[in-house]
């Protein structure tokens, strides 16, 4: 929603994200810390 | 990308306030809790009081499927357009949605009906807490919507299925974006693939016991960052 709002139209929710994605154990994962070390310090 | 600065997802409770007897008005609390919270379902808070007009609406029990393998997942159109038939939604009527103040369960009702193609739909800014810490009217009394009809329409471009996550972790044109708190990725076994993370707390900034946007400009800062802003789509998990 905050990215709709600030004008981003091309922006699609993966509806399942928290269940689909780790039910299948063949999907492509990073751990919290290659996800964080590619991650830019979020706003504050 | 093209901007929309003056666009419009909020309410003020003022603006509400002025409005809550509009006849193309339907008013949905969305306010929600884990089951295993401490905070009261959501249900008996609305029962002990809500915005005159409102309707509870369970995101989980009233708008998504609960059948395994994969459960809270959005209504499929058919189901969802009956749902919303039934709380009095139709093409003419403006939808405002508010919940305790964090907009989250508020947005995924938000988003709901942007996605079903109808646009006349609005976040409390504040939410309840706003509502009240403004001295607002309050009740405990029920009302039940006339049914109408309402017509589903998908917008497909604001949904992503697995199939296209996973096309999209080799898609150089797209940016994917993790908005969960880290212990929740850690729990789940980890992250889409590539993704940046930007947890959906820190889109938010206090204000007294409720919550807004931050400005723009920051969240910008992070957007160019990660090179959301020059992206041809984004994905949010």
């Amino acid at each position: 929603m905050a990215l709709y709002l600030h004008g981003y139209d091309n922006v699609a929710m993966y509806d399942g994200s928290w269940t689909e994605w780790h039910q299948d154990a063949t999907t492509p994962r990073d751990d919290v810390a290659t996800m964080l070390a590619r991650s830019p310090v979020p706003p504050p | 990308m093209p901007r929309h600065p003056d666009r419009q997802i909020f309410v003020s409770v003022d603006w509400l306030a002025a409005h809550v007897h509009d006849a193309n008005l339907r008013i949905m609390d969305a306010r929600f809790a884990p089951p295993t919270a401490a905070y009261p379902r959501g249900d008996a808070v609305y029962a002990a009081g809500h915005i005159p007009g409102a309707i509870f609406v369970h995101w989980r029990q009233d708008l998504s499927t609960n059948t395994p393998p994969v459960p809270n997942r959005l209504l499929e159109a058919e189901a969802f357009a009956a749902t919303m038939g039934q709380y009095g939604v139709d093409a003419a009527t403006t939808v405002i949605i508010y919940d305790p103040g964090n907009e989250n369960w508020a947005a995924r009702i938000w988003w709901a009906l942007k996605y079903y193609g109808h646009d006349q739909v609005y976040v409390l800014q504040g939410g309840a807490t706003a509502w009240q810490a403004a001295g607002h009217s309050w009740t405990t009394a029920v009302v039940q919507p006339p049914p109408t009809t309402f017509v589903a329409r998908p917008r497909p471009a604001m949904r992503a299925t697995k199939a296209q996550v996973l096309q999209a972790i080799d898609d150089p044109a797209t940016t994917i974006i993790e908005t969960r708190q880290q212990h929740t990725i850690a729990d789940a076994g980890g992250t889409v693939q590539g993704a940046f993370w930007l947890p959906s707390t820190t889109v938010y900034a206090s204000n007294g016991a409720s919550r807004d946007l931050i400005p723009e400009a920051e969240l910008d800062r992070y957007l160019q960052a990660i090179g959301a802003d020059r992206a041809a789509s984004l994905v949010a998990t």
